[in-house]
C-alpha cells in the first residue's frame, strides 16, 4: 500500500529558475480567489469545453498571470465587494 | 487501389494524417501544415530533439508515394517520411514510470518549442511511442507557430491523458490503465475532482489543476465569448505558458507511486528452480532464440525480464508483457537505467488483452494487429492461464499458434508445488491439463524441435516451430 505518512501536501520550491514563476504553494491561494469568483454555471457538453482550461492558464501563469487575472475578473471583483450591481450576463463573461 | 492506406487512428488532425505505403510510414500535410513544417524543420530545438532521439526521424518524402484517396479534407501540399516505430503501444499498456517519462518528454519538448516561438497544439499521450525504454514523440504535425496571445490549447488534454492518471496513481494508488482503456480521451476534470477527495484535495497540484479546473470548466461552459480572445485581449503571452509548463514539470517529476509489493513483483524468474536447473533453462531459451531469430520477440509473463534479456539479442526488438503493473514498472525502471533501446515492457493481461478501440473500432488496434512475433516465450505461464484462468489446453495451444511465431513454452506439471498452490482453492477439475495432452495439442499445430525436462521432470520445456 501507498505510504502517505511522510508526505507533505505541498513541497516548498525555493529555486525559481524562471523569474515569472511563483512558488507552487502560492497557487492554491490564487485558486481560492478564482474559485470564489467563478460561480458555477450549467455545463453544456456541446459548447467549447476548453474555456475553463484556457482561463485557468492565467492563474497558472505565475506573476505574469496575476495582472491578467485582475483584468479578467475586475467586474466580478467589484460585484463581490458590493461596488457594482450584477448584470444579467456577467456570469457568462470571463 | 493505390497500395496506400491511412492510419485509422490519425484522423483527428484536419491538417495532417499518417498513412502507410510499401511498409513505410508517411504523413500527408495540408497547405497550412506544410507551411508550419517549413517553419519548423530548421529550428534548432527541433533539430536537437530529433538528433537526441526524442522526436521521430522525419524527412521530406522523395520520391513521393501514392496517396490514399481522401486522405485530408483539404488538398495535400506535401508528404513527410517517418522512421518506423518498432512496436506501437498505448498509454493504457504503460506503467506509472512510463507515463511519467512520456509526460516529461511532452513538457520538455513544449518548453523548448516555446523558446523558439512554437507550441505543441495538442498533448495526446498517444503521440508518444517507445524505442525500448526511451520515449519517442511521433506527432511532428503537432508543432506549430504560437500565435501572439494564444494560450496552450493542449493543456486540458495534458491533464486528461497525463496528469490526472499520474495523480490518481501517485496519490490514491489507483492504477490508471483501466481508466485510460475505458476512455481514449482520458479522465475529465470533473471525474478527477470527484476521485481526488479528502486530504488529496490539498496535495500538490490538486487544488489548481484538478479542482479549480473542474470548477472553471463548469462555470464557463456556456460562455458566449471565446475565452481565447478574452485572454488575448487581456494580454496573455507565452511567458504564462512557460511558467505553467515548468511548474507542471516540477509537479510531474515529484510524483511517486509508493507501493511495496504486488502479487508478482517479488516473484522473480528463478522460482521453482535450483541454480543448475536455472542455467539449463537459460541455455535452452538462448539456443531456441538463436534458431528462431528474427525481427520481433514477445515474452509473455515476462516478470523481471530475465529471459527477455537472454533471448533479445537474437531479435531486432522485444516486447516484454506482464499483467502485473508493479512488475512492469520495476522492469521499466531497470531497462531505463540500462538505457535499453530494444526491449519494450507493457502491462497486458493476456486473458483480457487490449481490444480494438475508438472510432469504428479501428483507432487503437489489438496487440496482434500491431506486429506478429517471430518467437513467443511462454515460460511459467501456461498453468496460470489453464488453471488460474480456466482456459482449456486445446484453446491455449490454438491461441499460441495463432500468434504466428515459433514458441518456447514451459509446461509445469500438476505435481509441481506452484500448480498445487493454484489448485488449492479450486473446485474445478483439469483432466486436460497433463503433459501428454499438452504435447499432443502442441504437435497438432507446431513441429516440436526440442524438448527438455527440468526440476526432476516437474517442468518440461518445448521449442516448437511454426508450420509455414
Amino acid at each position: 500500500m501507498e505510504d502517505t505518512s511522510t508526505r507533505r501536501p505541498t513541497e516548498p520550491s525555493f529555486v525559481m529558475s524562471n523569474p515569472s514563476s511563483v512558488p507552487d504553494r502560492a497557487l492554491p491561494v490564487a485558486a481560492c480567489l478564482v474559485g470564489l469568483l467563478a460561480a458555477p454555471g450549467t455545463a453544456h457538453a456541446y459548447l467549447d469545453p476548453a474555456s475553463g482550461s484556457i482561463l485557468l492558464q492565467v492563474v497558472l501563469g505565475g506573476i505574469a498571470g496575476a495582472g491578467l487575472l485582475v483584468k479578467l475578473y475586475w467586474h466580478r471583483l467589484l460585484q463581490v465587494v458590493g461596488l457594482r450591481r450584477p448584470e444579467a450576463d456577467d456570469r457568462r463573461e470571463p | 487501389m493505390t497500395g496506400a492506406s491511412p492510419e485509422p487512428g490519425s484522423y483527428r488532425d484536419r491538417e495532417s494524417r499518417v498513412f502507410y505505403s510499401g511498409g513505410e510510414v508517411f504523413r500527408a500535410l495540408s497547405g497550412e501544415a506544410w507551411r508550419q513544417w517549413t517553419a519548423l524543420r530548421d529550428r534548432s530545438f527541433f533539430r536537437a530533439a530529433t538528433a537526441d532521439g526524442k522526436v521521430v526521424a522525419t524527412r521530406e518524402a522523395d520520391p513521393t508515394p501514392p496517396l490514399p484517396p481522401d486522405i485530408l479534407p483539404t488538398p495535400v501540399e506535401g508528404i513527410l517520411h517517418h522512421e518506423r516505430v518498432p512496436f506501437v503501444s498505448y498509454p493504457y499498456e504503460w506503467s506509472f514510470r512510463m507515463l511519467r517519462a512520456a509526460a516529461l518528454l511532452q513538457l520538455d519538448l513544449l518548453d523548448a518549442a516555446l523558446a523558439e516561438g512554437f507550441v505543441l497544439k495538442d498533448s495526446s499521450a498517444y503521440n508518444v511511442q517507445w524505442r525500448g525504454a526511451r520515449p519517442l514523440f511521433v506527432d511532428v504535425g503537432s508543432f506549430e507557430v504560437l500565435a501572439p496571445g494564444d494560450p496552450w490549447v493542449g493543456y486540458l488534454q495534458f491533464c486528461r491523458l497525463f496528469l490526472y492518471p499520474l495523480l490518481l496513481n501517485a496519490y490514491r494508488g489507483v492504477s490508471f490503465q483501466p481508466l485510460l482503456r475505458g476512455s481514449l480521451d482520458g479522465i475529465d476534470p470533473e471525474t478527477a475532482s470527484r476521485l481526488l477527495h479528502g486530504r488529496d484535495r490539498i496535495r500538490r497540484g490538486v487544488p489548481t489543476h484538478v479542482h479549480l479546473h473542474a470548477r472553471l470548466q463548469s462555470a464557463h461552459a456556456a460562455d458566449r465569448r471565446s475565452a481565447r480572445s478574452s485572454v488575448r485581449d487581456a494580454g496573455f503571452s507565452a511567458k504564462l505558458i512557460v511558467a505553467n509548463v515548468r511548474s507542471l514539470r516540477r509537479l510531474v517529476e515529484s510524483l511517486r507511486w509508493r507501493v511495496e509489493a504486488s502479487t508478482w513483483s517479488g516473484y522473480g524468474t528463478g522460482h521453482g528452480y535450483e541454480e543448475a536447473e536455472r542455467h539449463a533453462k537459460e541455455a535452452f531459451v538462448a539456443r531456441a532464440a538463436g534458431l528462431s531469430r528474427g525481427r520481433l520477440l514477445w515474452d509473455l509473463g515476462c516478470n523481471d525480464g530475465h529471459f527477455t534479456r537472454i533471448a533479445a539479442g537474437s531479435f531486432s526488438h522485444a516486447v516484454a508483457i506482464d499483467a502485473d503493473h508493479l512488475t512492469i514498472d520495476r522492469l521499466f525502471e531497470a531497462l531505463e537505467r540500462e538505457d535499453r533501446r530494444d526491449v519494450l515492457p507493457l502491462v497486458v493481461n493476456l486473458v483480457d488483452p487490449s481490444p480494438a478501440l475508438g472510432w469504428r473500432g479501428r483507432e487503437r488496434r489489438t496487440l496482434l494487429e500491431r506486429g506478429r512475433p517471430d518467437l513467443v516465450l511462454a515460460l511459467a505461464l501456461v498453468h496460470h492461464l489453464a488453471i488460474g484462468a480456466n482456459v482449456p489446453v486445446v484453446e491455449l495451444v490454438s491461441w499460441l499458434a495463432d500468434l504466428g511465431g515459433d514458441l518456447v513454452v514451459e509446461f509445469v506439471q500438476p505435481s509441481d508445488p506452484m500448480v498445487e498452490r493454484l489448485l488449492l482453492e479450486k473446485r474445478d477439475s483439469y483432466p486436460d491439463y497433463e503433459l501428454e495432452n499438452f504435447r499432443r495439442r502442441l504437435e497438432e499445430r507446431f513441429d516440436i524441435a526440442s524438448e527438455e525436462e527440468l526440476a526432476g521432470g516437474r517442468r518440461v520445456l518445448f521449442h516448437a516451430r511454426r508450420r509455414c
